[in-house]
């Protein structure tokens, strides 16, 4: 990299110095300035034209073509204004240069002199054309005057005048020494004879004169000037300066054009790098592609992979979502807060509320107890903190409660926090009231057993002395009947002795039959017996039904009369009604049905204790008592019995469930919730009838047992 | 860019050698006079804000003397006297030339010593028997006014400084040309315009030799004389001052003793009394003094009147008045 970079870096450098050199090479290339050099060219042919026009000017005005100064006074401002951004420009164009600043030095002397010729030649060119113009006037009008005094000096004179005006005019146009000299001595003559003028013409005559005179000094002032003035001193300097600026030119463009055969090569130079650099740059721009390529290749992959693993995530989704909601325990998620997030059906079942009324509500108020929260809680916060967890404590056991209020006992655990997961806590509870329950009745069972075992035991062992004992009753009966009779023949035999005659022993015996009561005992013993022989026949006909109750389980169906076995029953549970209600028997002849005995008496012994407590329930707190009517009846090919009493009925709600195993309504620990589910079990699973009842509210509830005659089997043939 | 500049630095360079364009040719045999133009085209808001600044006499030193208090337009552009008199009523030392038509004039002043307008404002600003002021209170005083300030601003980018007063009054005394005189309707090819009086003045004015001098299209104003050419005025007038030296006080050269400008004779009718000195009261007097001292000529009555008649119809359409200059005080006398 660092290679790479530092390479870069020369590369940007080359470049900046190519750049730099180009633009110093470029520079050097202008340093002539061609306009400052055209402007200068423009003045300076500029001062000639206005020296050819000031000589024009002058020969003109000099020799009377032009008669005014306007042209002249103009092109003489242009000489001056010319003249002063002379200078200027010359710097401008060929800058600080010696042999030209010595040049233009000249030129703008001879400019300056050439002005002060001009305004010279103006003025003295105006006194030189008023003589000019008046001489002839002036001497024409004075040789007029002298010859009309008529005298020969003034003819004369006026002829000298008259020669005088002419050769002024001609020596004006054409200036000779000969012609100068002539005219001077003409001028001495003419001034000689002055004296000969008339007085009234003399002041004319010296007018003349000064005239004459005027003019001739005058041409000897104006035609040298208009001579400088025509002449082409100024056109030469500045041919001059002109021929210096043009060689001044040509060496520097010869100096430049040497920078712009650099400036070409390096040019060409540049030109080559670049293509350089472009052939570098589509080699590393094919190399690029190729890498784009590989890299979209790669990315279609990674698209693909990526598909693959939505895919997946969404099939882990749909199984994650089908086990959550197919499972039996309550998956419940909480947010960080507490808040429920989710909450599968078998929350819902369990907990009797559905998932939209739970959502986002507290878990703990929604479902945990008041009494439960603080060790739920406690419970929760190890799980969370993660504190070690021991496994006792990875289950927690804890009372909740429904949506409808019922309180349960559950199961809970809890699956840890992920941060992945916001956080989430998951929890899984499973009701264990049914399993505590069923605990508590199957110890209860055993329990039954274990006394139903010593009960039959004791039963038979009670049955013997019962029997001698009942025996012994009748003898004694027997007997004391004779002994009644005995008594009473004595007594009869001793009513026969008089009055006198009975002895103060059979007074006394008549005392003692007194002290005895014996009367109340002959007629009361023989009662007191017969109750003992009643009382000993019900014991016996107790220990006959523990005895047939307790009988031990038959593997197979066997023919059982169900009227006995409906007696023995109703004799085991009188002990259940006997306080609440009164028992009604209506029993038919009944065919022998071919059953388990022992499970149809349980089944019907269940129904009578339900139907106990149902009448309990109506009659408790009163001295009244309901009524138990046992019915049995053949119907059919089948025994019907069926048990009503007149308890308070079955609510219409929980009628539908009276049969679910586990489903009671009465307190813990009474109840197991099995009874029916059994009974249901045993008839219609076991012995192919059928359990129904009948109930109406506040009248009572009245199930039917029916039984086929012939048992299961012929009653799966008799439906096939 | 290397195209570019391969291009650039390689190119020929065009050396422009091409002829500027002609001056109008010579022209031969004209007339010796020329008609005024008929206007002067200048900027109008410069030549608003000169109009302004010509007619204030907030441009003295004190407040009282305008440009216009001694170039009264109405009177030709001078003020009649013989010299005019500047703050504190204080007499200058020449007479006021007229500021009508200054424009054609070669040179400013009598003697000449400012090449341009702009260059000849500052002479009667600054003389202290003028309007006495300076640069540095003027100005200051301009950029006082928030009237000034916004006309300053909006005929000049730079507002108010010493160069742009210059060139504003400058600006307007070119408008200031007097055009459609009888006698330049009469060059222009008006036979009428003229009587055949004044047009014998005319011819006497060219054949007496005048025209030598007073020539062109202003009439003079474009070259120096001597005042004296054929006799000394001077010596004949007396008390010489040296005011009489005129351009010798410039350039200090003994042939420019006695030389001045030649003055226009434009609205010379107007402008009595003439001279540098004042000192001809009337054309009659200065027609003779000229052809005296200048031509070495004696004219007589008739001649002189025929002259006098034509300088009469040198009299143009003099320019209106600025419209705000109702409060430049004529000055009264003292």
């Amino acid at each position: 990299v660092t290679l790479r970079g530092s390479r870069a870096w020369l590369i940007v450098f080359a470049a900046f110095v190519a750049l730099a050199l180009c633009g110093i090479l470029y520079q050097r290339t202008q340093t002539i300035d061609l306009r400052a050099h055209a402007e200068l060219e423009r003045l300076l042919q500029h001062m000639q034209e206005v020296d050819s026009d000031l000589g024009k000017y002058v020969l003109a005005s000099r020799y009377g073509l032009v008669n005014q100064y306007d042209g002249l006074t103009h092109s003489n401002a242009e000489l001056d204004s010319s003249r002063a951004e002379l200078r200027a420009r010359l710097i401008g164009a060929v800058g600080e240069d010696s042999k030209t600043a010595h040049t233009v030095a000249r030129l703008e002397q001879a400019a300056r002199s050439m002005h002060a010729d001009v305004e010279q030649f103006k003025t003295q060119n105006s006194v030189l054309k008023n003589s000019l113009f008046y001489l002839p006037v002036a001497g024409d009008s004075l040789a007029f005057e002298l010859s009309e005094a008529h005298t020969s000096d003034g003819d004369l004179l006026a002829l000298e005048v008259t020669t005088l005006v002419r050769s002024t005019l001609v020596y004006n146009l054409l200036k000779t020494g000969t012609l100068r000299e002539s005219l001077l001595s003409q001028q001495d003559r003419l001034e000689a004879n002055a004296g000969t003028v008339p007085t009234s013409t003399r002041p004319r005559f010296a007018q003349f004169l000064r005239h004459a005179q005027t003019l001739l000094r005058q041409q000897e002032v104006v035609d040298p000037l208009v001579a400088r003035i025509s002449s082409n001193t100024l056109s030469e300097l500045s041919d001059q300066l002109d021929a210096q600026c043009a060689e001044h030119l040509e060496l520097e463009e010869a100096r430049v054009n040497r920078y712009r055969v650099a400036l070409s090569s390096l040019v060409v130079l540049l030109v080559a790098a670049l293509v350089a650099i472009a052939h570098s740059l589509r080699v590393v721009y094919a190399n690029l592609e190729q890498q784009v390529l590989d890299r979209t290749r790669l990315l279609a992959d990674e698209k693909v992979a990526l598909e693959v693993a939505e895919r997946l995530a969404r099939l882990n989704e749909v199984r994650l979502n089908a086990i959550i909601e197919g499972a039996r325990e309550g998956i419940v998620r909480l947010g960080p807060d507490g808040h429920v997030r989710s909450w599968n059906p078998a929350a819902a079942q369990l907990f009797e509320s559905t998932w939209p009324q739970t959502q986002g509500k507290p878990f703990l108020t929604l479902a945990v107890p008041q009494e439960s929260q603080e060790t739920f809680l406690a419970w929760l916060t190890r799980v969370d903190t993660n504190e070690r967890v021991d496994s006792a404590d990875y289950w927690h056991e804890d009372s909740f409660v429904t949506g409808t209020g019922r309180v349960f006992l559950a199961e809970c655990s809890a699956a840890r926090r992920d941060p992945m997961l916001d956080d989430e806590v998951t929890l899984f509870i499973r009701d264990i009231s049914l399993a505590k329950q069923m605990e508590a009745e199957l110890s209860q069972a055993q329990k039954l057993e274990s006394v139903g075992r010593l009960a039959a035991g004791i039963a038979h062992e009670i049955n013997t002395p019962v029997q001698f004992v009942s025996d012994s009753c009748f003898f004694v009966g027997d007997a004391f009947q004779a002994m009644a009779r005995l008594v009473a023949g004595y007594n009869a035999l001793v009513g026969t002795i008089p009055q006198e005659l009975r002895h103060a022993f059979l007074a006394e015996a008549a005392a003692l039959q007194e002290e005895a009561d014996l009367t109340y005992v002959l007629e009361s013993t023989p009662k007191a017996l017969e109750t003992m022989v009643e009382g000993l026949k019900r014991v016996a006909e107790l220990v006959a039904g523990m005895r047939n109750f307790a009988h031990p389980d038959q593997k197979e169906m066997v023919l059982v009369d169900l009227n006995q076995a409906l007696k023995s029953t109703l004799t085991i549970a009188r002990n259940e009604y006997k306080y609440v209600a009164e028992l009604e028997t209506d029993l038919a002849d009944l065919p022998q049905v071919i059953c388990h005995a022992r499970e149809v008496n349980q089944v019907v012994l269940n129904i009578i204790v339900n139907s106990a407590h149902a009448i309990a329930e109506v009659v408790k707190g009163s001295d009244k008592k309901g009524l138990i009517r046992v019915l049995s009846r053949v119907d059919q090919d089948s025994v019907v019995i069926s048990i009503a009493d007149s308890g308070g009925g079955i609510p219409a709600e929980i009628q539908a469930r009276i049969f679910d195993p586990f489903f009671t309504t009465k307190e813990v620990g009474r109840g197991t919730g099995q009874g029916l589910a059994i009974a249901r079990s045993v008839i219609v699973e076991k012995h192919g009838g059928q359990l129904s009842f009948e109930t109406e509210l506040g009248k009572g509830t009245t199930f039917h047992v029916r039984l086929p005659i012939a048992g299961k089997a012929s009653q799966a043939r008799s439906a096939a | 860019l290397l195209t570019l500049l391969v291009g650039v630095g390689c190119k020929d360079a065009p050396v422009a050698r091409q002829h500027r364009e002609s001056e109008p040719e010579l022209q031969l045999q004209q007339e010796p006079l020329q008609p005024l133009p008929e206007r002067a085209i200048q900027d109008p808001k410069r030549a608003a804000l000169g109009a302004k600044l010509f007619a204030d006499v907030r441009l003295s030193a004190n407040g009282t003397v305008a440009c216009a208090s001694c170039h009264v337009l109405a009177l030709a552009g001078q003020d009649g006297r013989r010299v005019s008199l500047g703050i504190h009523g204080l007499p200058g030392n020449i007479n006021a030339p007229s500021v009508l038509n200054s424009s054609l004039n070669f040179v400013q002043f009598w003697d000449g010593r400012a090449a341009t307008l702009e260059e000849q404002v500052e002479g009667p600003l600054t003389n202290s028997a003028e309007m006495g002021n300076d640069w540095a209170h003027l100005l200051s005083f301009l950029k006082t006014d928030a009237r000034y300030t916004e006309l300053f601003g909006q005929a000049f980018k730079d507002g108010i400084c010493e160069a742009n007063v210059r060139t504003a009054l400058a600006t307007y005394e070119r408008t200031l040309l007097t055009p459609d005189s009888s006698f330049d309707r009469w060059l222009r090819g008006d036979r009428h315009a003229l009587s055949s009086n004044e047009v014998a003045g005319y011819e006497r004015f060219k054949s007496a030799g005048c025209v030598a001098c007073h020539q062109g299209v202003n009439v003079g104003g474009n070259m120096f004389q001597r005042f004296g050419v054929m006799g000394e005025y001077f010596q004949d007038r007396g008390h010489i001052v040296a005011a009489d030296f005129g351009r010798f006080n410039v350039t200090h050269l003994e042939a420019d003793r006695f030389v001045f400008r030649v003055p226009s004779l434009r609205n010379v009718a107007l402008t009595a009394p003439y001279f540098h000195d004042g000192s001809a009261a009337t054309l009659e007097d200065a027609v003779g003094t000229m052809a005296k001292y200048q031509l070495g000529q004696t004219l007589d009555a008739t001649a002189t009147a025929q002259v006098v008649a034509f300088l009469k119809t040198l009299t143009g359409r003099l320019p209106d008045a600025p419209a705000d200059s109702a409060r430049v005080a004529n000055r009264v006398d003292p």
